[in-house]
């Protein structure tokens, strides 16, 4: 037990050191959902924000601009919101970006 | 790490005893993948969003201090139809629906504590408590284990303890 001092940290690196070939790829699988898992949730929000933050835009600022609330606004960026597709492509071509699919590797998919 | 991830600590008792650590130990026996997700969402989502999941699809408020963090979906969604099972007792507890043509691969939900409302805390809760000014404790719904994390600081532990023997 005291291996890990209670870190889950250094309790899931002790887990894949001592892994198999053959169990270090089951729980690369796992880490690889929850990657992609995190992605769909919150990564449209992180992409949000810090696109926003380029341009040094406050939310309060791309409320005016857009027309979309503020309280909005700050509910998408930590993903606990469901945009439609007409807010979020009034977020981005105020910012300058597109609404488009990627791979779940981060790939863009062609048009 | 990185630095802005929550740090996630085992809830230890006045025992000794990891409740959390002893859970996912036997999970890991009986269901290994089951293990897997679930402890690679706590390392990747809990620990990037803290409490930042309630609200999500992740987690929600429950009342008075009391949060939960629920994994919907586990290898199912990366395996071939004809290699789902169907979806696990702790999904099942957690209420969790089957996603859109995939079977959910029920993961233990998981709650945590937060604050002073906090019900019926144990010795060793109130002791971690008083070390740790902005304490959260993580348990599952339908078992009692736990984790932590701390924003700062979580710690878990089960349910079981919270409630008294739920």
């Amino acid at each position: 037990m005291s291996e890990h001092n209670g870190s889950f940290a250094d309790y899931v690196a002790g887990k894949e050191m001592s892994a198999t070939q053959e169990r270090r790829a089951q729980m690369d699988v796992a880490r690889t959902h929850a990657e992609v898992l995190y992605t769909e949730a919150f990564g449209l929000g992180r992409q949000l924000a810090a696109l926003r933050n380029q341009k040094h835009l406050t939310q309060g600022d791309l409320a005016k601009a857009t027309g979309v609330g503020q309280s909005e606004i700050s509910r998408i960026e930590v993903g606990k919101a469901n945009p439609t597709q007409e807010t979020l492509r009034k977020l981005g071509a105020s910012l300058g970006a597109v609404l488009t699919f990627a791979t779940e590797d981060g790939r863009p998919i062609p048009i | 790490m990185n630095p802005d991830h929550f740090h996630r600590e085992f809830y230890e008792d006045d025992n000794g005893t990891m409740p959390v650590l002893t859970w996912l130990n036997r999970l890991e026996s009986d269901d290994m993948a089951k293990h897997d997700a679930i402890v690679y969402a706590l390392q990747v989502i809990l620990a990037r969003e803290g409490a930042g999941v309630c609200g999500t699809e992740f987690g929600r408020t429950l009342g008075k201090g009391l949060y939960e963090f629920r994994l919907r979906q586990g290898r199912g969604r990366l395996s071939p139809p004809s290699e789902q099972g169907d979806r696990t007792s702790a999904g099942q507890a957690a209420g969790a629906p089957a996603t859109t043509g995939i079977r959910a691969e029920g993961a233990a939900p998981w709650q945590w504590l937060r604050g002073e409302g906090a019900p019926g805390p144990t010795r060793g809760a109130s002791a971690v408590r008083s070390q740790l000014p902005d304490v959260v404790a993580c348990s599952t719904q339908g078992g009692g284990k736990a984790l932590t994390c701390n924003p700062q600081r979580y710690v878990a532990y089960p349910i079981s303890l919270l409630y008294g023997g739920l």
